[in-house]
């Protein structure tokens, strides 16, 4: 990717420029808001048990005699995380709906992407994810459990995923970011 | 071009998503999470102008051609 790839859209009046750089910039933030992700599920561990939890390279294990025996505490902990990427695909979708700049747009569009939306889901699927274990500590079928977390997932991502499909339309890097990411 | 790019998006997406980084146990330091969090932030930093030039508008034809009538 040593030039950039232009890819015009006149009829949105939008062009989509994906360059070397930009995509360094993508990952960079990618890991920065993964990691935000698990600084959430810590700095609340931290304040409701009082422990810090375990850290491995993927995720963060914040265990304790308090946080397993206290439901409302244990949902918290499990949503902290889930709630910073929520949080920036909302941001991100604000962007692009009422940025009246490319720039704002393009970091709107970046914002979604880099906050992972297919991986909620997906873990969801799969029956993973931190959503999955805070569900399942008040839904005790996992079948059920499973069709309820995804209702709710795909509820709070599908206006922002349509959104992002509607200012990369006609574009060839829309199927890029929405399988990728 | 672009089935490159696909490529390596996805292989550093599936990296950090799956975390097959632990499968090499000095991977499974915190410490190293640290440094490469580090690492990505002044990473980030230094391409962070990049990112706005991901849309850029542009003018349709049609506003041109009602420009130009205007003119």
């Amino acid at each position: 990717m040593k030039n950039s790839i232009n890819n015009t859209n006149t009829n949105n009046h939008f062009t989509v420029k994906l360059s070397t750089l930009y995509t360094v910039a993508f990952i960079s933030l990618r890991h920065i808001i993964h990691e935000a992700h698990e600084f959430a599920h810590m700095i609340l561990g931290r304040f409701l048990c009082g422990v810090w939890g375990t850290r491995d390279f993927n995720n963060v294990h914040p265990m304790s005699d308090a946080y397993t025996e206290n439901h409302s505490g244990s949902a918290l902990l499990g949503l902290e995380g889930p709630f910073v990427n929520y949080f920036l695909i909302w941001l991100g979708t604000f962007l692009i709906v009422y940025g009246n700049t490319s720039s704002k747009k393009s970091w709107g569009l970046t914002l979604i992407f880099t906050s992972l939306p297919f991986a909620r889901f997906f873990t969801a699927l799969i029956g993973g994810g931190d959503e999955f274990g805070v569900i399942k500590t008040f839904i005790s079928d996992p079948l059920t459990a499973r069709v309820v977390l995804i209702s709710i997932i795909v509820a709070v991502l599908f206006y922002p995923l349509y959104i992002a499909y509607k200012a990369f339309k006609n574009t060839q890097f829309k199927r890029l970011f929405f399988t990728g990411f | 071009m672009l089935l490159e790019g696909t490529v390596v998006l996805l292989f550093f997406n599936y990296l950090l998503k799956i975390g097959v980084l632990n499968i090499y146990p000095f991977m499974g330091s915190p410490l190293l999470v640290y440094v490469i969090l580090l690492i990505a932030i002044i990473v980030f930093i230094l391409t962070a102008k990049n990112i706005k030039f991901l849309v850029s508008a542009v003018v349709s034809k049609s506003i041109l051609q009602s420009k130009k009538v205007a003119i």
